[in-house]
């Protein structure tokens, strides 16, 4: 009995230790790779925020450089809890001014986080990116995808009487305020639309979109 | 890893040539051609398929892959042996994964900070290391039982083998798929048509086929398959 209450204490000091090795070894290893992998993230923010804004960036643009080009480009405010990212136009044939908008909200697996742009009006969508998910690959994960994302260009987040319009349909999407979902990633869409619809609300809320009707 | 086959030349604490000759030196060579050539992990035991088939698109990532497999394995079955005394029978699985997840995560951390593109490009992959059976199966069948030097040998030949395939599998993906190795063209787009089948899942299974074969023909020639 004692040497099987012996053997109990034992197990539970050597996990204890394995336990704590490991830990340590996480621990070091996450504190020492912290700040690059923040400097990444970051980067990777600003390159999907000139993404939506239609500014070209070479893909081999140093961390550096890339700061300096979006500090050059884009202008951060936020109006009311938007995170709003302006384009300053470097030249006139670049077209109207765009704006892009941070978006958030839970996907399946974990938070979806992406920039959305959009016209003059703060209603029709130039372009969309969701660059930060944990969506299943292959089926959730493809709401990330080029063929997805390209269907957004044009639509409009809130209808002819102001309410968020948009939606996500199984198929055979039609018209301005219809995009075709993803098969195999119903949940995933639904809660696409429903970070569309978020945004939607709060640029009505913000009065941004009666501003000019 | 019941597909795995019995080492007669791997039983317990037989690493007596290190005393005399220094590293391993009688017995490492067995072990490194045992480990990634007669029982390759992939080719020959079948065994990490998943990533092999899931990341060989390109063969940067495939490369990649295998770094990132040779230094988890390598690490784990050498902390693992030198724990092996001391680690009680009943949770020695449980205290195998711990350290197994703890190299990945390590790994994967290091890929987000100074790999970024190929960190996204292979996605979960990295993560999914832990619960790749080649890792465990080296902990298990190898370095719970012999010396750290021999353990590290060991695991070294089966994270050489495992990228040698996945490296294989992603050269031809690459080749024929895009057209190029690593990034620079080789076969020109103006005569070449681009085969997206290779790049996609069947590609890696048709590859993947012709491999095993082949390993199976060189090892056992045309003997009958009984």
């Amino acid at each position: 009995m004692t040497g099987n209450v012996r053997d109990s204490v034992y197990t539970v000091c050597y996990t204890l230790a394995v336990g704590a090795l490991c830990a340590t070894l996480l621990t070091g290893a996450a504190q020492f790779t912290a700040p690059y992998r923040e400097a990444n993230q970051r980067a990777d923010e600003m390159r999907n925020i000139l993404a939506v804004l239609k500014v070209s960036v070479d893909p081999r643009t140093s961390a550096g450089e890339l700061t300096r080009l979006f500090d050059s480009r884009v202008r951060h405010e936020s109006i009311g809890s938007l995170a709003v990212y302006r384009r300053l136009s470097a030249s006139a044939d670049e077209g109207p001014e765009l704006v892009a908008v941070k978006v958030e909200g839970p996907g399946l697996w974990g938070p979806i986080r992406g920039f959305v742009s959009l016209e003059r009006d703060w209603n029709t969508i130039r372009s969309v990116t969701f660059h930060d998910h944990q969506e299943t690959p292959g089926l959730g994960a493809e709401i990330s995808g080029e063929a997805f994302l390209r269907q957004f260009q044009g639509k409009r987040l809130l209808d002819d009487t102001g309410t968020p319009g948009l939606r996500i349909v199984s198929s055979g999407a039609a018209g301005t305020w219809e995009v075709d979902g993803l098969s195999g990633a119903t949940i995933t869409c639904d809660r696409v639309e429903d970070i569309l619809h978020d945004l939607a609300g709060q640029i009505r809320e913000e009065r941004l979109w009666e501003q000019r009707p | 890893m019941s597909s795995e086959k019995p080492h007669p030349s791997r039983d317990a604490e037989s690493c007596g040539a290190c005393q005399n000759h220094g590293f391993c030196e009688g017995r490492g060579l067995a072990v490194f051609k045992e480990g990634s050539w007669t029982s390759n992990p992939v080719a020959i035991q079948t065994l990490g398929i998943c990533p092999a088939l899931a990341v060989t698109t390109r063969l940067e990532n495939s490369l990649v892959m295998g770094g990132a497999m040779i230094f988890v394995v390598m690490g784990s079955s050498f902390l693992l042996s030198l724990l092996r005394h001391w680690t009680p029978r009943r949770v020695r699985l449980i205290a195998s994964v711990a350290v197994i997840a703890t190299f990945v995560i390590i790994i994967d951390q290091f890929l987000r900070a100074f790999y970024w593109d190929m960190s996204r490009q292979l996605g979960p992959y990295v993560g999914l290391i832990i619960t790749n059976c080649i890792v465990l199966g080296r902990a298990e069948a190898f370095a719970m039982q012999n010396k750290p030097q021999l353990a590290i040998i060991d695991a070294l030949a089966a994270g050489i083998g495992f990228t040698a395939i996945l490296a294989i599998v992603g050269f031809f993906r690459e080749l024929l798929g895009e057209g190029t190795v690593l990034g620079f063209t080789v076969l020109d787009p103006q005569w070449y048509t681009k085969n997206l089948v290779m790049v996609l899942a069947p590609g890696a299974f048709v590859v993947m086929g012709f491999l095993i074969a082949f390993f199976n023909w060189l090892q056992h020639g045309n003997a009958d398959k009984s």
